[in-house]
This record gives C-alpha cells, sequence and structure tokens, in this order.
C-alpha cells in the first residue's frame, strides 16, 4: 500500500495514514539513485536499508535532501592529505567544537597514503570512541545523537567519531528523594551519564546493559541494566520483548515506557518503581531486578516491582536497623491512616455514633453544631481544597508556591473553621491524612492511595462500617490479583514466603539477610559469606582479637 | 472489548449504581440530628405510671468551633425533659413529639433508679434497656435518695453534666463498681443481691448561687430487685470485707489510748471460708490489711512497736465493728449483699442447689460468723512524732 502511492508523494508525508507505522521492509538496494530517491521514508528507522554510496556527491545530495530546512545540521568540507575530498557532518551544539576540530586538524594533515576508511580511523583519528559504518540508520541516528559522521570520497563506510559536547544538567542531589545519610547524587537527563553513575556503584563485567532504540521521532535510547548471573535470563527476556513491542512515535519520559510494558493498564496501583538514586537501583540490581534506563529523564524504571517495596525507602538500609524497623512500623500505620481516615470520621460520625468515646463525641457534636454540611460534604470539600493546594504548590513558581501556602493555611485552615463552613475535627482528619500520605516513600504508590481515597469515603457515606470494610477487600483482592513481570503484587506476604518477611514485617540486620529475596526468581540466592555470617552470628558482632582497654576490669 | 461486552458491562454498572443509591444510607444520622443523652433517670409517679428523665447534651453550648464557652461560666450546657408514661417506651415517644432531635441512647453513662422504682422493685425496667441494642450494658447504675429527676437537675461544678460527676464518683476507687451487666446478672442469680450506689443531691453555695452537687452516700441494699434499705458509713466498708472486693479507705479512730487518728487502708484482703454447723451455717472471715497512719492528734511515739502493735488492735476492732454492722443490715433486711449464697455456691454447688438455694434468706438469718482480722501498720509516714512537739518534754 504504501509502495503504491510512494511515487507521487514526495511532499506530502504528513498525510500518512497511522498504520504506515507499520511500515514494510524494501529489500536492500545496490542501485544508489533507486535508494536515494526514497527520501520520503518517515522515520529513522527505515534507513537502514539505504548503504553509503561510495560517491561523495551522492551522499551530500541524499543528506542535503533528508536533512533539508534544518538550520542546525552542518556539513564541513575538507580534504585528507590536502588531495581526498570528505566531508564531515554534525548536529551544531551536540558536539564538542573543540575536540572536533583536533580530530580533523590530524585528518587534514595525515600521510599515511591512499588507505580506505577503516585504516584511516585506526591511524589518524584521535577520538576515544570511532566507529565504522555502512547504512544510513546508524550514520543518521549516530550524527542526531551528537557524533561527528566523516564522509570521505570513494568510502562506502562512513566514520562516526564520538565526540559529544551537548549541554546538560550538572549532577545535583535528587529532589524526589532527599536522605539524611546516603549518596546524595541523582541521576541526569543524559543516558551516558547515568549508566555510568550505575557501573561506579557495581564495578563488574557482569553488569549487564542492553542497548534499544525505542520511538519513530524521538529515537530514544534504552539501556536494559542487570547484573547476571543474580537475574533471572527470563525476566530479563521478558522486558526486552515487552519494550521490542512498544511502537509510539516518542518516548519523552520513562513514564510512557512505564505504562506500555505494565502488566495491568487499568489498576491505580503502580506496578513498576522509579528512582532517580543510582544507589537505589545499584541495590535493586543486586536483589535480582532489572533496571531500565531511558534518555532524557533523570528517573529509571525497576521491574518486577511489588506492593512492599514501594514502602522501603533506601534509608532503611542505612540507618540502624532498629530506627528502620519502627520507622517501617509507621509507615504501615500512616499507609492505613491516608487510606481510610476520612472514611472512618465519616463512617463513625454518620453511622456508628456509639464508637467515639463518649467525651469525643461531645467534642465533635459541639463543633459541629454550625456546620451546615453532612459530614461527607464536608470532608469532599477539606480533601478536594487539600488536593488543589497541593497540586498548586508543585506546578507554581516557587516565588508564588509560598503565596498558596499561606493562603491554603489561612483561608481554609482557620476562616473556614471560624466562619463555620467546616469544623475543626475535619481540618485535623484531612491534614492528618495529608501527611500519612506524604510518608510513603514512593510518590507513585502515594498517588494510588491518594486516589483511593475518595471511593471508600463515598463508600463510607453510604453504607458506614460496612461500606468500608468491602472497598477494603475489593482493594486487597485486585492487589492479590496484581502482577508485575510475573511475580505477584502481595509477595512476600502474598504468597507467604516466610524468610522473607524479616525486609517486609522488620528490617532485620544484614546478618540476618544472607540471602536475597528469594520470591524473586533469581539464580544466585547468596548475598553475604556464610563464614562471615557465621562469624558476627556467633560473636553478636566483630570482636576481633580483642584490644584490651588499660583500665579494663582485671588488668591493674 | 467488544461494543456488546461494553454493553453489558455498563448495564452491571447502571445496576450495581442504582442499588447502591437505592439502598444505602438507611441508617445515616448526622451527629447533629442527635440528642446525645447522657444520663436517665426512672421514677415511680403516684398513680403508677413511670416517669423518664433524660439528661440532653447541648453541644452549641460546649463551645464548638469558637472555642472557649461550656463549664458552668455560661449557660447550661444540658437540657433535662421529663415525662410520664405507662411503659418507658411510651413515655420516650411523647418526649421524641417535641424534641428536634432523635433520641440516642448511645451514650448513656449512668442510669438513675429512684428510691420509689427501686423500692417496688426494678427488674421490669432492665428489659428496656437489654431490648435495644443501643443501650450500652456497662453504663452504671445508681439508686437515688428521693427522686431521680432531681440527680440530673442538679448543676456540679466541675463537670458539665451532673451524668459525669456520677460517672466519676463511681469510678474512683472509693467504691465498689457497677455496671448494667453485673446488675442484671446479680438479679437473675440466686444467692447474691445488687449492692449499687446510692446517691443525694446536696446544696453547695457558691457566691450567692445555690449549686447542688451529688454526693455518694453508701450502698443500697435489695433483697432480690425491691430495695430494702442504705447501709453507710463503717458498715458500708465492711461489706466491701464480706464481699472481697478491698477499696481503699479512710477511717477514723476514737482510741483510749491514743484519740483520735485517722488511718488509711490501702492494701487489703478478705478470704471466706463456709462450714457447716448442725443446723446452721457458719462463715469465717479473714481479714489481711496494710495501713498507715495519715494524722494523729496528741503526741504520740508510733516509732515504738509496743504503740503500733496497740494501734493495729484498735484497727482490728474497727474493721470487725464494720463488718458485724454489715453482717447486721444483711440479716435484718433479708438482703445478700454480701454475696454469701455465691460463696457456697461456688464451692458446694450440689449442696448449694439441694439444700440452700430454696431457703437462703432464714439460712442467712441463722448463719454465724468468726472474724479473724490481721491488719499491719507498715508505715507510720514522714514523722513518728509532732514536728511541733515542744522540746522540754522530751527532755524529762
Amino acid at each position: 500500500m504504501y509502495r503504491r502511492f510512494r511515487k507521487g508523494r514526495k511532499s506530502s508525508q504528513a498525510k500518512n495514514p497511522p498504520e504506515e507505522m507499520r511500515h514494510e521492509r524494501t529489500p536492500v538496494s545496490d542501485d544508489m539513485s533507486e535508494s536515494l530517491e526514497n527520501l520520503n521514508r518517515p522515520y529513522v528507522e527505515q534507513l537502514g536499508e539505504v548503504s553509503i554510496a561510495s560517491s561523495l556527491q551522492q551522499n551530500l545530495t541524499f543528506l542535503n535532501e533528508l536533512f533539508a530546512d534544518c538550520s542546525d545540521f552542518v556539513i564541513r568540507p575538507f580534504q585528507i592529505e590536502t588531495s581526498r575530498p570528505a566531508r564531515a557532518i554534525f548536529i551544531d551544539g551536540l558536539i564538542n567544537s573543540a575536540e572536533v576540530d583536533r580530530a580533523l586538524q590530524a585528518l587534514m594533515i595525515d600521510e599515511g597514503g591512499m588507505v580506505d576508511a577503516s585504516q584511516l580511523a585506526e591511524r589518524s583519528v584521535p577520538a576515544a570512541q570511532t566507529a565504522m559504518v555502512e547504512n544510513y540508520r546508524e550514520l543518521v541516528l549516530a550524527v542526531l545523537s551528537g557524533d561527528t559522521g566523516i564522509l570521505i570520497e570513494g568510502e562506502r563506510q562512513a566514520i562516526l567519531l564520538s565526540l559529544r559536547g551537548a549541554k546538560m544538567r550538572s549532577i545535583n542531589e535528587p529532589e524526589s528523594e532527599a536522605v539524611v545519610r546516603g549518596p546524595r547524587e541523582g541521576f541526569i537527563e543524559n543516558l551516558r551519564t547515568n549508566t555510568s553513575m550505575l557501573r561506579r556503584k557495581l564495578k563488574t563485567p557482569r553488569l549487564k546493559m542492553q542497548p534499544l532504540v525505542v520511538g519513530k521521532h524521538s529515537n530514544t535510547s534504552i539501556a536494559i541494566a542487570y547484573l547476571e548471573g543474580v537475574v533471572d535470563p527470563a525476566t530479563v527476556d521478558e522486558v526486552i520483548g515487552r519494550i521490542k513491542k512498544i511502537q509510539i512515535d516518542g518516548v519523552l519520559e520513562s513514564g510512557y515506557i512505564e505504562e506500555l510494558i505494565q502488566d495491568s493498564t487499568y489498576s491505580p496501583f503502580p506496578q513498576v518503581q522509579y528512582s532517580e538514586r543510582p544507589d537505589t537501583i545499584a541495590a535493586a540490581l543486586l536483589e535480582g531486578r532489572v533496571a531500565i534506563f531511558v534518555d532524557g529523564t533523570p528517573f529509571v524504571l525497576i521491574v518486577p516491582t511489588t506492593f512492599w517495596q514501594l514502602l522501603q525507602a533506601n534509608e532503611d538500609y542505612y540507618e540502624r536497623f532498629q530506627m528502620a524497623t519502627l520507622i517501617r512500623w509507621l509507615r504501615y500505620m500512616l499507609l492505613f491512616i491516608a487510606l481510610l481516615l476520612p472514611a472512618l470520621y465519616i463512617a463513625i460520625s454518620t453511622f456508628h455514633q456509639t464508637m467515639f468515646p463518649t467525651t469525643l463525641l461531645l467534642s465533635v457534636a459541639a463543633a459541629r453544631e454550625t456546620i451546615p454540611f453532612p459530614a461527607v460534604v464536608e470532608a469532599f470539600i477539606m480533601e478536594v481544597a487539600f488536593e488543589a493546594l497541593r497540586e498548586a504548590g508543585v506546578r507554581l513558581p516557587k516565588t508564588v508556591g509560598q503565596a498558596v501556602s499561606i493562603l491554603g493555611a489561612l483561608v481554609v485552615g482557620q476562616a473556614a473553621v471560624q466562619a463555620g463552613i467546616v469544623s475543626a475535627p475535619m481540618v485535623i482528619i484531612v491534614s492528618l491524612t495529608g501527611i500519612a500520605s506524604f510518608t510513603i516513600p514512593r510518590y507513585n504508590a502515594a498517588i494510588a492511595f491518594r486516589m483511593l481515597r475518595f471511593p471508600l469515603m463515598i463508600l463510607s457515606a453510604m453504607f458506614g462500617m460496612y461500606g468500608i470494610m468491602v472497598g477494603v477487600m475489593l482493594i486487597l483482592g485486585h492487589m492479590a490479583n496484581l502482577r508485575s513481570f510475573g511475580i505477584p503484587y502481595l509477595s512476600p506476604t502474598g504468597p507467604l514466603s516466610s524468610s522473607d518477611l524479616k525486609d517486609v514485617l522488620i528490617r532485620a540486620p544484614w546478618t540476618e539477610m544472607a540471602k536475597r529475596p528469594s520470591f524473586l526468581a533469581i539464580k544466585d540466592t547468596r548475598r553475604a559469606g556464610a563464614a562471615m555470617i557465621e562469624d558476627l552470628d556467633t560473636g553478636l558482632g566483630q570482636k576481633g582479637i580483642g584490644i584490651k582497654h588499660p583500665s579494663e576490669e582485671g588488668t591493674s | 472489548m467488544s461494543t456488546a461486552g461494553l454493553k453489558v458491562l455498563l448495564l452491571v454498572l447502571v445496576l450495581l449504581g442504582m442499588t447502591i443509591t437505592s439502598s444505602g444510607c438507611w441508617d445515616r444520622t448526622e451527629i447533629n440530628d442527635i440528642a446525645i443523652v447522657v444520663s436517665s433517670a426512672f421514677d415511680l409517679e403516684p398513680d403508677g405510671r413511670i416517669r423518664i428523665t433524660c439528661q440532653m447534651a447541648l453541644p452549641g453550648q460546649m463551645g464548638g468551633s469558637n472555642g472557649g464557652g461550656g463549664g458552668t461560666s455560661g449557660p447550661r450546657s444540658f437540657y433535662v425533659d421529663t415525662e410520664v408514661g405507662r411503659t418507658v417506651r411510651e413515655a420516650n415517644s411523647k418526649q421524641q413529639a417535641r424534641l428536634s432531635r432523635q433520641l440516642f441512647f448511645g451514650h448513656r453513662r449512668v442510669l438513675v433508679i429512684g428510691e420509689e422504682l427501686a423500692k417496688q422493685g426494678m427488674r421490669d425496667v432492665f428489659d428496656v434497656i437489654a431490648r435495644v441494642p443501643e443501650n450500652r450494658l456497662t453504663s452504671n447504675i445508681v439508686i437515688a435518695k428521693g427522686k431521680g429527676y432531681d440527680l440530673l437537675t442538679a448543676q456540679p461544678n466541675f463537670e458539665r453534666f451532673s451524668a459525669e460527676t456520677m460517672r466519676e464518683i463511681l469510678q474512683s476507687d472509693v467504691l465498689i463498681q457497677v455496671n448494667l451487666k453485673d446488675v442484671a446478672q446479680e438479679l437473675s442469680q440466686k444467692g447474691t443481691d445488687p449492692l449499687l450506689p446510692f446517691m443525694a443531691p446536696v446544696e453547695t453555695v457558691k457566691g450567692n448561687e445555690h449549686n447542688k452537687e451529688i454526693e455518694f452516700k453508701g450502698y443500697a441494699q435489695f433483697h432480690d430487685d425491691k430495695l430494702v434499705g442504705v447501709i453507710t458509713k463503717d458498715a458500708a466498708k465492711g461489706v466491701h470485707w464480706v464481699r472481697q472486693k478491698f477499696q481503699p479507705y479512710v477511717t477514723t479512730l476514737d482510741t483510749k489510748p491514743f484519740g483520735k487518728l485517722s488511718i488509711n487502708l490501702y492494701k487489703g484482703k478478705s478470704k471466706i471460708k463456709p462450714s457447716f454447723e448442725q443446723d446452721h451455717l457458719h462463715f469465717d472471715i479473714e481479714v489481711q490489711a496494710l495501713c498507715t497512719i495519715l494524722e494523729v492528734f496528741g503526741e504520740h511515739d508510733f516509732g515504738r512497736t509496743e504503740n503500733v502493735q496497740q494501734l493495729e488492735g484498735e484497727i482490728d476492732n474497727n474493721i470487725r465493728d464494720g463488718i458485724l454492722a454489715a453482717i447486721q443490715t444483711m440479716k435484718e433486711r433479708q438482703s445478700d449483699s454480701g454475696a454469701l449464697g455465691l460463696v457456697i455456691a461456688r464451692r458446694y454447688p450440689r449442696l448449694w442447689k439441694e439444700k440452700y438455694s430454696k431457703n437462703w434468706y432464714a439460712e442467712l438469718e441463722k448463719a454465724t460468723f468468726s472474724i479473724s482480722i490481721n491488719s499491719e501498720v507498715s508505715r507510720v509516714g514522714l514523722v513518728s512524732e509532732n514536728l511541733a512537739k515542744k522540746e522540754e518534754e522530751e527532755t524529762h
């Protein structure tokens, strides 16, 4: 179908019907003139069929037409050894000009005689990374990614110089995952920088990073990282298979990938964890998970993801285990508050007033005396106001954000109560709920619970406690049904795997976590040396040879 | 999803939505629409009808959104409504006709029964208490001196409602706590009679205002479900010993060797052993008590062992008098306030069933008691003598 219309449509590419996304491959043709006519190929990917011609002029015509009206595309003519015409092609702003200058200089004064391109690259190009390409897909993709392409008269190969120099953000502390103790570096928008940060955490050749490209127009680079020998190879295959299936015009954030590879599209619960911290990613890989790096975003995806994982912060493992355990319990409690508190308040105050202690009931009754709305309406007003304030605070410029918080605290917190529109207990309930939802370490998990709060409020307003129970059962049933890359979402509590509860109910000391979580199908379960663990267990810590203190008993 | 499947799903959703909207909310009541009854009183009218008095909280007067208020400074934070009916529920429904809010008994914490009704027998009113699930069986019960109505209209100084005052007093460790469930149980059992707190309003003067506070007077003694008398003072303490339920108390002795002194009994234990004589029952009451000296009039040195031992003897006598007084009233009023029947029933269930339960009050009257008391003054206080004792006296 595509080929039928091809000839008459050189200037009307925009009219391509969407099904053209599934393009047909034309056989690779040696006939250059035929290949170079195919300028209406919509995607770079399709340029794989077009080989580089030996005639420099033919290549230039093709490139000029391909990059017509691209003001940032530069073709720099020069001559190798003063006699051999060549062209350097690059995108202005994506290269490191000084480095490219040096490379070109080296080529210009080259005296190696007439050699072919690959020999030339080996002998005379002072660039750390060079590559030879034979077709336009690779050439154009590399040049668009910031490489410099060298086309030489009479060569069917182009040299790629990886002398990139695009401006990027420096490495900062990750804003969405601040810690008191722990590394303060966060990923940035550049894929290579991000993978290098991971590599610095795991200096092993077993850390594999498989490259993929997704997005017809964006051609976003993706790296799938995993620890060979730990990870279940089937999971890696599954991840790669799912990503390869993606057909979309552009991937601007890892959220696109997350939505397109998750198991259940319509679940409110995130089935993929993300993080902008290299240490979190490294820890996930050490547990046998797979990380997906996406170029252009600091957020790296982790699969498979289970529910409890979303309630664990990286700092849990950096601070003492007792404190981490207590904080985890606090989180679990606050999780219930974030999900249920407004619903419970509505249910108790409109159906089960006997459940209040008498004095509390009297206080609530006194506060509610002048309120014109039923408790549900009141709760909805406040919850919506709170969500609005939160959203306004996130979206607005920082200078205006302060005004929003003042308005919120003053108008909603105080004036509304004094005017008798909402009651003080409701303000307390809503603020408690808000605070509780912020203690969930993963923002996407917090969103799920914030959303589910509303249907529960409606249920509780209609059926009281019974409604809440039914709602919670439904949510629990849904969670038990969820899978993330084949792993049950509630693991290790879902299908109970009791040996893994030591990292869920509590955070056991490292000596007790010598084995990796077994609910993930992993190859190597041992994470700490048995001899060390035995040594630490018998001595309840490292005792060494025993250094005597001068004033110790029995030494006088 | 196919369009047919979508249609079915849509239909299911609509149906579900309809069931939810048409079935939910039937028992929904906002807090603003209930009249919270904190206490109610049952009295018997001369014509045989029942007077119901409800004390309801007025949340509007308790200072809500605007803060402050409440307490005794503002207008009253409660409202007392009373009505007469042939049954309790009839009176309630008459009351409801003039109330803008639904009577809500879920938070009734104190039930007051008037003296007259108690004398006639209070078993009937227990029916209405248990028949509605809203009523709490854990609420306290009080017998009022005179009309229960008067207890509810009293305006105590500390608490917002007299009900709260009564409850606080009842929950203090001065007296044995009883709730509705206990009383119902005692009424249904043979071998024990209820022993209920007996309370009366007393006038106090605050500036020019006359206030009514509520005071715990003693225990109401029952014969079956009928009030037969009130037991007070030392006899009331004696009942504690007989019931084997010790509550700390302060007693004041007027003794020959030491004059007046106040003793705090802070720890105690009593044991009752029944035995069978030829024609009557015999109870052995064994009492152990730990006391401290609170106040002494006159200059006595309790650092000396013989003084302490003598004092302990006096305390023993005081306890014995109390127990004897309690037993005396029990025999006179034909009321097993000490739950002695239960002692037999628990130890000798067969004997109790076959022999004693039929004619228990007569058996109780014949019963003899022996009391052995071992009290110990474990602490004499910070000083063993009066600080202001003149020094000269010590020298001669």
